[in-house]
């Protein structure tokens, strides 16, 4: 039957068991929750600046590190020159191709000793085997003078 | 973490980035490291006769005749006998050169030395030869190849540096006399040859024998050789011959520029010449070509045209006669006169002493390059300037050997001044007055001296344009 309060037995029986529990203090505070959101938000940041700032300390030993070792700087002396523009005329026969190839070689030559010293020269190598056979003996010479 | 030390930490690390890149940048480059000799000598008065030592064969040891013929047959010779099984390879005589004598293996190298005998009494005998004429057909053939032999020169002439070097070692110096005198009148020979690259190896053999004196002066009873050194002229190696085809080398190879100024040329005879002048830039003047090449070329020769004209009006010739020349027979016109100005100006000052003409020699280089400026990208360009020598580096290299041997000079001059004050190293050049001292070439004033005590540092500075081998410095110890 319900009582008073418009509750049926069970829900008296509730009631009265809902009564015995006593309200336990709140562990956080309102201000303390919005702080809490705030540190984990702003945490996020922090490790991006970190991560930045330890990256640089890396690059920073590393340049360190790998600095190279300063170099002697040597001047040469000053050859103003640059590669020679071409000439174009039409196409005409004439002679002394040869001449003209020849004068070519000796520039090009002359500009390559200068820049790169004398192994630009032609050089002959020694040869392992006698030159020209062995040399001719006085026999050999009188044998051959007798053939003719 | 707060903002504040969050930043102050993200500062620090850009500032200490910053400053290691800054460090690097502003590292100061090494000094050039300057060619540095020690030379440990004893003092040495001028010999009894003055002219007792000489690098030239006395006149009456001297034979009609033509060296450079010889030569060749003293090349020849050596080559015969550098072959078979015990053939010297060049990296082995290019060691043997620079190594000290102590550190060479003599009993080897005094046997390989021995094999050329017969080659270096027919070079006694080339060396005293009167005259050294290359004859090369030059006047009528144009500027040849270069002799295919120069560098069988250079092995020579380092054959004939290790035979002094050896005789010296053994205290034969009346020998190795004789084998610098041979060793330097045939460099002074192949250098005086008609062309800059035969003068340019002269000037390496020379530079190889005047070496070998470093080893000379420092024997203990070394005679004095200032007067020696002295004979020899300012410049070692005469350039002359080859100054003069050089100059005049276009003039070889086209002679129908000798009259140009005063035979008027058709267009057809001008293209004529650009195509021959074409080969020497290395134009491929088989190459078809097309219509472009056509049209570019005639866009370019009207707009060389007007400036042609206009310069040469400006140099005196009538604009009237200028206008019924052929257009492309102005343009030829003005280019080798262009070429014309630029190579005596480029060649004019390599007669003067280096120190004088410096700026000259630059301001030749400086009017090709511009010269280059004008004509880049056009393929009109003017043929003859490409022809011209580097002047300035050549100037550059005859004068530093002219100041290896100035150098040595005044090292016999301290050592006489020694002789003469009591075995003391004089505190500055100028206290040396009983010979002249000479002048650093390059500097055009006297060397760098510094006297401490029994020993002094002779120094040539690295010149502006130059590197470390362009410097000397000597470290000399009296005993």
């Amino acid at each position: 039957m319900p009582n008073e309060n418009g509750l049926n037995p069970l829900e008296q029986e509730l009631e009265a068991a809902l009564g015995t529990l006593a309200p336990a203090q709140a562990g956080l505070s309102r201000d303390q929750i919005m702080f809490a959101a705030g540190q984990a938000s702003m945490r996020r940041r922090n490790r991006a600046w970190q991560g930045v700032s330890s990256a640089l300390v890396v690059l920073l030993l590393v340049s360190v590190s790998l600095r190279p070792d300063p170099t002697v700087i040597e001047v040469g002396p000053e050859v103003a020159r640059i590669d020679a523009p071409r000439v174009a005329p039409p196409s005409v026969t004439s002679g002394d191709d040869d001449r003209g190839q020849a004068f070519r070689q000796y520039v090009r030559t002359r500009r390559a000793v200068l820049e790169r010293g004398f192994d630009v020269l032609p050089a002959s190598k020694p040869t392992r085997t006698p030159v020209g056979g062995p040399p001719l003996t006085r026999e050999d010479l009188s044998d051959l003078l007798s053939s003719t | 973490m707060t903002r504040n030390v969050r930043g102050l930490w993200a500062l620090t690390v850009i500032a200490l980035a910053l400053s290691a890149g800054l460090a690097r940048a502003a590292d100061p480059p090494q000094r050039k490291k300057i060619t540095t000799r020690s030379l440990q000598v004893s003092a040495a008065r001028e010999p009894r006769f003055a002219l007792q030592y000489r690098f030239e064969p006395s006149y009456l040891d001297q034979e009609a005749g033509n060296a450079a013929f010889l030569y060749q047959i003293v090349v020849a010779q050596m080559m015969q006998t550098n072959s078979g099984n015990e053939a010297l390879d060049g990296d082995t005589l290019n060691q043997w050169y620079r190594d000290p004598v102590e550190d060479l293996p003599l009993e080897k190298v005094r046997g390989a030395i021995t094999r050329f005998e017969h080659t270096f009494r027919l070079l006694q005998t080339a060396v005293r030869r009167q005259e050294c004429t290359w004859e090369y057909p030059i006047r009528k053939e144009g500027v040849p190849y270069v002799s295919p032999l120069l560098n069988e020169y250079r092995m020579l002439t380092r054959l004939v540096a290790i035979k002094a070097k050896l005789e010296m070692h053994d205290g034969e110096m009346a020998a190795a006399l004789k084998t610098l005198q041979a060793g330097m009148s045939l460099a002074r020979d192949v250098g005086a040859g008609p062309n800059y690259v035969q003068h340019l190896v002269g000037l390496a053999m020379a530079a190889q024998t005047v070496r070998q004196l470093e080893g000379w002066i420092q024997k203990p009873d070394a005679p004095n050789l200032y007067w020696a050194l002295s004979t020899l002229p300012d410049r070692l190696v005469d350039i002359r011959p080859a100054l003069q085809t050089e100059s005049e080398a276009v003039l070889a190879e086209l002679p129908e520029l000798r009259t140009l100024e005063q035979t008027v040329l058709s267009n057809e005879q001008v293209m004529d010449l650009w195509k021959r002048a074409a080969t020497w830039v290395g134009y491929d003047t088989d190459r078809p070509r097309t219509a472009l090449d056509v049209t570019g070329d005639i866009t370019l020769m009207m707009s060389q045209y007007p400036r042609a004209k206009a310069s040469l009006v400006e140099h005196g010739y009538a604009r009237q006669t200028v206008e019924t020349w052929p257009v492309l027979y102005a343009i030829v016109v003005d280019q080798y006169q262009q070429f014309r100005a630029i190579r005596d100006l480029v060649f004019k000052w390599t007669y003067m002493p280096f120190a004088q003409a410096r700026d000259g020699l630059m301001q030749g280089e400086r009017a090709v390059s511009g010269i280059w400026k004008y004509s880049h990208g056009s393929e009109l360009a003017n043929p003859f300037v490409d022809t011209l020598p580097a002047a300035y580096r050549i100037a550059f290299l005859d004068t530093r050997l002219a100041r290896d041997v100035a150098m040595l000079r005044t090292v016999e001059a301290i050592r006489m001044y020694a002789a003469d004050h009591n075995g003391k190293l004089p505190a500055s050049l100028a206290d040396i007055t009983a010979v002249p001292v000479p002048q650093d070439p390059f500097q055009g004033r006297a060397f760098r001296y510094e006297a401490r005590g029994k020993s002094a540092v002779l120094e040539s500075p690295i010149p502006p344009d130059g590197g470390p081998r362009d410097g000397l410095r000597y470290e000399i110890t009296l005993r």
